[in-house]
């Protein structure tokens, strides 16, 4: 979908984000462990002061500064994120009114809330999503021109931000998150199942920002770039502070000198996080202007959860035994809400081999949408493995497909118009892959060329919603010769 | 960078677990087994800066008498992270009993970060010239426990290190460790060389069993 930062990406091989905010208030008087988002009620001059040098070095686009200003961090801070948003927006407004150059778009910041997710921690998912939305609310209103979700290391959190601001928003939404050496966030999330997730959801470019410096930071883009087909983001770090006195070490030349190898991998959006100041920018500037970005190569389909990533090619190992089917334990402890005993089972088909996990709790009596969420949250509290949500009901297919952290299968649509209708467009908004059964409402077609003619139904049916055909696994039901 | 099953403790391992003198050898082994399996899961990450006392806004009269000739602190955060976290939870299903030993043996593992931290950070000033005073933790005595969001704060830990701090005061990752050590110059007839009990500091000397059993936390 066209918007404005495919227009600027269209119009440059390179767009070029600012550099850090927080260490360049810092040398004008924020004190470490201040807040650079009370800061700004302070001292909006000095912040538009940061963003001119921002824009005179080059950059495309400026990052309000905004980025802890969400209801739970500024708490007992006496003031709120509206107020906080309002005054970092008329700042970047300031300088990008004045200047001579092509006019900045202006990002709405958004960080980490600063808590842990369940189960790590105790903010629930929903409250998350509602803390994101107060703020894409208030930057939406005051014209933001897209929204930048930065430093994150819980998928969870990125993924209630991204479906925040898909739903509740307009605006272009930009995401990274912050990896370790070993290609991991601190929740153990993998830059590949990351950049999978997010793409998934319809972000429009991903990628990674602080953590490291950019040297480090090579091999993690190059697994993003080898995962989606997204402008991939950089934006790293001038190197690590000195615990003696907050100095980062990289000067900007050698900052820019590291920056520019990201261009062989595909970066379209370069910038510098943590101790990157204008001069670090500028020689970014001018290191990629004689380069182009590497065509990106299509990623291979792949499924995953937040640690772990599935090829989608080959022979897979599906555990199909948390299904209430034929089942009378498992029908008693869904009646039972008895999450234990489908968390065991889980655990079981793990322990024996199962690379993906299919999950259905339907039967009369029971609140299936809710006992969806719940079991996959849980069991995605104990199990790394990707999940397959198993379900007639589009409202249990949407519990399950929101609360899952990854990318899963939808199991399944058929031939029938109107369950395709209800389901793909599910399918689609959480980046699902999903399973046809070549039968419609007259049943299973005895010849192999009907089954295909319903095949076809159902792909012509996904592509026609933005479902990308690798994302479209058919099942041609092979029955049993006893069934026959 | 990675522990080794002989950096954790498992003397304190078997104390967390509530175990008095020699344990019985089922235990003996449950407690080895649990810490082999956390300096497998333990990911290590840790951050510390160095701040004037002045620009520091401690309060408690315990904190204040530690700091005692100070003018300079460093501040500490160190954490097993949170990947062990999941296994954990899984293991409290399968086998609970092992659960618990690898919970204990986690604690003993952010112990022993912690602990390796401090010995860096102490040969990096003692290089200088400079002694450090012992680990005094937001909670001991009268340093109120409110102090780990300005610490965390301080130290950008959410950014560095994945830590941060719940609303009640509690450190998320759950297995992690935060505290001050004060900067002392080692000049000669001023200097106070570190101590290692805090002991007589903690508002759990009284009930404390692992210290009657004659093991020092290292707190």
């Amino acid at each position: 979908m066209e918007n404005k930062l495919t227009r600027l990406l269209a119009r440059k091989p390179f767009v070029l984000l600012d550099g850090a905010m927080g260490t360049m208030l810092q040398k004008e008087g924020l004190k470490p462990g201040e807040r650079p988002e009370l800061f700004v009620l302070q001292h909006p001059e000095k912040v538009t002061a940061v963003h001119r040098q921002y824009l005179e070095s080059g950059s495309n686009i400026l990052y309000t500064c905004t980025f802890g200003a969400s209801r739970r961090k500024l708490a007992n801070s006496g003031t709120d994120p509206q107020t906080v948003i309002r005054a970092a927006f008329a700042a970047a407004r300031q300088a990008a009114d004045g200047f001579a150059g092509e006019r900045p778009l202006l990002a709405l910041d958004i960080g980490p809330i600063g808590e842990m997710l369940y189960p790590a921690g105790m903010l629930r998912f929903e409250e998350a999503y509602a803390l994101f939305k107060e703020q894409l609310l208030a930057g939406a209103e005051l014209g933001a021109d897209l929204v930048v979700f930065e430093t994150m290391t819980d998928l969870g959190e990125l993924r209630a931000a991204v479906l925040a601001a898909k739903e509740c928003t307009n605006l272009p939404v930009v995401a990274t998150m912050t990896f370790e050496a070993g290609g991991r966030t601190f929740t153990g999330c993998s830059a590949a199942a990351m950049a999978r997730t997010i793409e998934g959801l319809g972000a429009d470019a991903l990628g990674v920002n602080c953590s490291l410096g950019p040297d480090a930071l090579l091999p993690i883009a190059r697994e993003i770039a080898a995962s989606t087909s997204l402008p991939l983001v950089v934006k790293a770090n001038a190197g690590l502070p000195d615990p003696r006195d907050g100095s980062y070490s990289l000067t900007p030349a050698l900052f820019a000198q590291q920056m520019a190898a990201f261009a062989e991998c595909g970066m379209r959006l370069a910038g510098g996080c943590c101790g990157t100041t204008p001069a670090h920018i500028a020689a970014l500037r001018d290191a990629l202007a004689p380069l182009a970005p590497a065509p990106q190569p299509k990623p291979a389909p792949a499924f995953c959860s937040a640690t772990r990533i599935l090829p989608a090619g080959g022979v897979h190992i599906i555990g199909e035994r948390l299904n209430p089917t034929g089942k009378k334990q498992f029908q008693q402890a869904l009646l039972d809400g008895d999450i234990d005993y489908i968390l065991d089972q889980g655990l079981e088909q793990a322990g024996a081999g199962a690379e993906l996990l299919d999950l259905n709790v339907g039967m009369p009596g029971v609140d299936e949408p809710a006992l969806m969420r719940q079991a996959v949250e849980e069991l995605q509290s104990v199990l790394s493995l990707p999940l397959q949500i198993d379900s007639s009901d589009p409202a249990a297919i949407e519990a399950g497909l929101r609360a899952f952290h990854g990318v899963g299968i939808v199991n399944s649509v058929n031939g029938d118009a109107e369950t395709l209708e209800k389901i793909l467009p599910l399918v689609k908004k959480y980046g699902a892959f999903v399973v046809g059964l070549t039968l419609d409402s007259a049943g299973i077609p005895k010849t192999a060329a009907e089954r295909l003619a319903i095949a076809r139904r159902i792909l012509d049916a996904a592509l026609s919603y933005g479902i990308p055909r690798e994302k479209v696994l058919i099942d041609c039901l092979t029955l049993t010769v006893s069934a026959q | 960078m990675k522990l080794t099953p002989v950096q954790i403790s498992l003397e304190e391992t078997c104390a967390y677990l509530g175990c008095r003198g020699t344990p019985p050898p089922a235990l003996a082994r449950q407690a080895a087994e649990a810490v082999r399996m956390a300096a497998e899961l333990a990911r290590p990450r840790t951050v510390w800066r160095e701040f004037a006392l002045a620009d520091l806004p401690l309060s408690g009269r315990d904190i204040a008498a530690h700091l005692a000739g100070c003018r300079r602190a460093v501040l500490l955060a160190a954490t097993v992270g949170q990947e062990a976290e999941r296994t954990l939870r899984a293991l409290f299903r399968t086998d609970p009993a092992a659960a618990v030993a690898l919970d204990c043996a986690l604690g003993a593992a952010a112990e022993a970060v912690c602990v390796r931290l401090s010995e860096e950070i102490a040969a990096d000033y003692a290089a200088r010239g400079e002694s450090l005073t012992p680990r005094f933790s937001p909670g001991y005595g009268d340093f109120p426990l409110s102090f780990q969001e300005e610490l965390l704060a301080r130290l950008d830990a959410g950014r560095r290190i994945g830590l941060t701090v719940s609303p009640d005061g509690l450190l998320l990752p759950r297995k992690s460790v935060t505290a001050v050590m004060g900067i002392l110059k080692n000049t000669a007839g001023t200097a106070r060389q570190p101590e290692r009990s805090g002991c007589r500091d903690c508002p759990r000397y009284e009930a404390c069993h692992i210290r009657k059993e004659g093991i020092l936390c290292g707190k």
